[in-house]
């Protein structure tokens, strides 16, 4: 049956205009005394229209989710004005029409959703606001239809995904009536091809219904998908207008912590050798039309990728780590089958895949706390699910951090949980005491944070001891579950610094389960790639990379992604070039000659 | 593990049980509860066990899901049941050791543990066949409870699931970090406890925060002003249930007398 749904159900985005903002946090002691006044926002402009597709970006604690805040009315600034649809948005009595007009949706799937069925949560919204009861169950099909999810009305929530999870905290906005939709981080906690569907459908609802996007991140490759662009630092905008004109301020940027998105940054490269002209290639696909325009006598006949052309250089293993035929089940789902993989000492090795395709399942496995079904797990040739080997000495080899280590910080302050680790292994206060400091001092957390509690850390900061606190137990090797989600570029940088220091300097064997392909292709040795429980390719990034994209998996790096779009465009370009400089050289080459 | 406990949570299925008003079920599992107090009532208890089967069959519900979600307690059930068996004077059926078991006390504790099975098994019927958002309405017209506290029993039941799989990986966690599970007596259990408690609390309260944002940011100001996405209305199907609940609860009584 055919469903008629009438697009007056829907709102559209109305004009926001913000004036000389400001909001100050303030901390008070137990006799409620003003003891520190942060000046988190001050002097912003903004505004918006219908349709606007906006980023507001900034690395963290610029005050992006502040002003977010704000113009949701979830805070009350100090100073200046919040004009929402010609309502001044700061009065108290307008409080609920700014939130009907300026939607939210936070950064974590998990809690913002009120309800236990699908439909009941995209209601709660509209419930509130008193939609009349003849009408609530069309307009909670509409926003269901309108984010693709309409076969999901009566599932229940925990049986949706996270991408899943966010596309209906969208409906739940929309089904109010709300034309403005803010996104805060909205898109940190999925994975590549989550995100990525997120960002286009939303892109989408502001084209074909007239609905305002703002997204509120760090992460630059979502600028791509933005018409116009704020960048906040320390509370001010120091950057404002359409994309194009602010990812040309590449040192404004850099000084605000943000780093180009990685395919601007490979089109400035190309631009610089003069093989495009400087500007405004957003994705591998301009800058093939682009090159295909400039040079079309270079482009011979379409062609495939061929099977396999170059030999990576095998690396020789002393196989360390060795998962022999390891399957692993959830009751019936089976998580892992008949896996075996093998890891050398001294090794940087990144496991990649979809969501779901049993990396994290993997890791416990690996790290001796899950024991498989079937199979084994061999380091330096111990059984780790044998009988006669013990905890202490599985702890002593193998080093585990989970993703978002923080959440799992327990004790009173960073000392004490770092020192946790090495008083369970049963060494000596002493050594327990030196080896907390030295690790400390290795994550690059200041003297200062010894005795602080660990509530007053900032989240990376957190992570950094939460990474110490298995460090202390100085394993030989360490086992990393997506350590960089959640951070913004120079949180990201720092992480993956940590991690090669650790490898190269320390001598620690790291193996990581990490989305993000360009790192891994910047750092590690050698890729492990997953797919529903099984190991689909094993060798040199470059290679791997290659295989999947063949396989029509496109979330690779940018570079290896252009090369291979090239190739198969007729450009006679060396398949065997790997990395970004070597593959921008290359494409120089094939277009120039030497 | 922990994972699997499916307590309290909803079994999404087309069935006539599912869609019947939550408060007929709500009173159903009341006045179940209450016939199931009489004592040592075969026929009865063989009446009720037949209703609910035959409840679970028009359900939907797999059996092999209800025991699963109960089998915990059922377990804490027979384990506390059976010391009923040893404790009741009457003739002796066998020793063991210091302990007698009598006839009555295997009769009284066989009662006990089919009473217990038949209750839990009524209300988590309840449970699985009804949304938290219909018990939350069927409870607020029922006890007349105000809208807020019933809000506050639906999101108790949808983060039960989060806090549990919150709760495994701070215990896998703290397992990779050497953290052994046993030894140092009441002081050792009690620092465990810590441990385990502290960063559960804090993401827990860390998420309520969240959480009454979200719900403020759509508006929630309690229970005024609000519409329902479906709001109770009796049918057709919920008056002949009531029927029925009157019929079984006429029997039941004549069969309390007669029996």
């Amino acid at each position: 049956m055919a469903v008629v749904y009438y697009t007056g159900i829907f709102g559209v985005g109305v004009l926001i205009k913000v004036r000389d903002l400001a909001f100050e946090y303030f901390t008070r002691d137990e006799e409620e005394h003003l003891t520190d006044m942060v000046s988190a926002i001050r002097g912003i402009r903004f505004d918006a229209a219908g349709g606007d597709v906006i980023a507001i970006v900034g690395r963290n604690g610029s005050g992006k989710t502040t002003f977010a805040r704000i113009l949701n009315r979830l805070l009350l600034p100090i100073e200046g004005s919040v004009e929402v649809d010609g309502l001044d948005a700061l009065l108290e009595e307008n409080k609920y029409e700014v939130r009907t007009h300026v939607g939210m949706v936070f950064q974590n799937p998990e809690d913002q959703i009120v309800g236990s069925v699908v439909c009941e949560d995209v209601a709660f919204g509209a419930e509130n606001i008193g939609v009349p009861e003849g009408e609530l169950s069309d307009r909670v099909k509409a926003a269901l239809a309108a984010v693709g999810m309409e076969d999901a009305y009566d599932k229940p929530v925990s049986a949706l995904s996270g991408g899943e999870k966010q596309k209906v905290a969208v409906a739940g906005v929309l089904a109010m009536g709300t034309g403005t939709v803010i996104l805060d981080e909205a898109t940190s906690m999925l994975d590549p091809k989550s995100a990525k569907e997120l960002v286009v459908m939303m892109k989408r609802l502001a084209k074909e219904k007239h609905i305002t996007v703002i997204w509120i991140t760090h992460d630059m490759n979502l600028l791509l998908a933005s018409d116009i662009v704020y960048v906040m630092d320390r509370g001010r905008m120091v950057l404002a207008g359409r994309r194009d004109r602010v990812l040309s301020e590449e040192a404004k940027l850099a000084s605000s912590g943000l780093t180009l998105p990685k395919v601007r940054r490979l089109a400035g490269r190309l631009a610089a050798f003069g093989v495009i002209p400087r500007g405004n290639a957003n994705s591998v696909r301009g800058i093939v039309e682009e090159m295909k325009k400039r040079y079309p006598s270079k482009f011979g006949v379409k062609r495939h990728l061929p099977e396999k052309t170059f030999e990576a250089g095998k690396v020789s293993l002393t196989r360390a780590i060795l998962a022999d035929h390891v399957s692993y089940s959830y009751g019936k789902n089976r998580v892992l089958s008949d896996v075996s993989i093998s890891v050398g000492k001294g090794e940087y090795v990144a496991i990649v895949g979809a969501t779901g395709s049993g990396k994290s399942t993997l890791l416990s496995v690996l790290s001796g706390i899950m024991k498989p079904a079937e199979g084994t797990v061999y380091v330096d040739g111990m059984d780790l699910y044998d009988r006669s080997t013990t905890t202490k000495e599985i702890r002593k080899k193998i080093g585990y951090v989970f993703q978002y280590p923080e959440h799992q910080l327990f004790a009173e302050n960073v000392y004490e949980d770092v020192i946790f680790g090495p008083r369970n292994l049963g060494v000596s206060e002493i050594e327990a005491e030196k080896r907390a400091y030295q690790c400390i001092e290795l994550v690059g957390l200041s003297q200062d944070v010894y005795d602080l509690p660990v509530s007053s850390l900032s989240g990376g900061q957190k992570r950094r001891a939460a990474i110490a606190g298995v460090l202390a137990m100085e394993p030989e090797y360490l086992i990393l579950d997506e350590p960089l989600s959640g951070m913004d570029p120079e949180g990201r940088e720092e992480m993956l610094a940590l991690m090669d220091s650790l490898h190269r300097e320390a001598g620690i064997t790291i193996l990581v389960v990490t989305h993000d392909v360009e790192s891994v292709s910047a750092y590690a040795d050698r890729v492990i790639c997953m797919e529903e429980g099984k190991v689909v390719g094993a060798g040199a990034p470059a290679e791997v990379f290659y295989d999947m994209y063949r396989d029509g998996y496109h979330e690779i790096p940018v570079a290896e992604k252009l090369l291979y779009r090239l190739y198969e465009e007729g450009l006679p370009v060396d398949l065997a070039a790997a990395g970004e400089d070597r593959i921008a050289e290359e494409v120089r080459r094939a277009c120039f000659g030497m | 593990m922990l994972r699997d406990v499916t307590i309290g949570q909803y079994y999404s299925a087309a069935s006539g049980v599912h869609s019947l008003d939550p408060r007929v079920k709500i009173r159903y599992v009341l006045c179940m509860i209450l016939l199931l107090i009489p004592d040592r009532n075969p026929v009865l208890y063989g009446t009720l066990t037949a209703i609910f089967a035959l409840a679970l069959m028009l359900s939907r519900v797999p059996l092999r899901h209800l025991m699963k979600g109960t089998t915990g307690v059922a377990l804490l059930v027979i384990f506390g049941s059976a010391i009923s068996a040893f404790t009741t004077y009457g003739s002796t059926l066998f020793t063991v050791g210091p302990l007698t078991v009598t006839e009555e006390g295997v009769v009284k504790t066989a009662f006990l543990i089919w009473r217990m099975f038949l209750m839990i098994g009524f209300a988590s019927l309840l449970m699985y066949t009804t949304t938290p958002s219909e018990l939350n309405d069927g409870f607020e017209k029922c006890f007349h409870l105000s809208g807020n506290v019933a809000m506050g029993i639906t999101i108790a039941f949808r983060f039960i699931p989060v806090l549990l799989s919150e709760l495994n990986h701070i215990i896998t966690a703290q397992a990779a970090r050497g953290l052994s599970k046993r030894g140092g007596g009441i002081k050792g259990f009690i620092r465990r406890m810590k441990q385990l408690l502290l960063p559960l609390f804090q993401s827990a309260f860390d998420r309520a925060g969240r959480l009454s944002d979200a719900m403020e940011a759509r508006c929630y100001r309690g229970g005024k002003g609000r519409t329902k996405l479906h709001p109770l209305r009796y049918k057709g199907a919920d008056y002949a249930a009531y029927l029925v609940l009157l019929a079984v609860i006429g029997v039941s009584i004549w069969m309390i007398i007669r029996f």
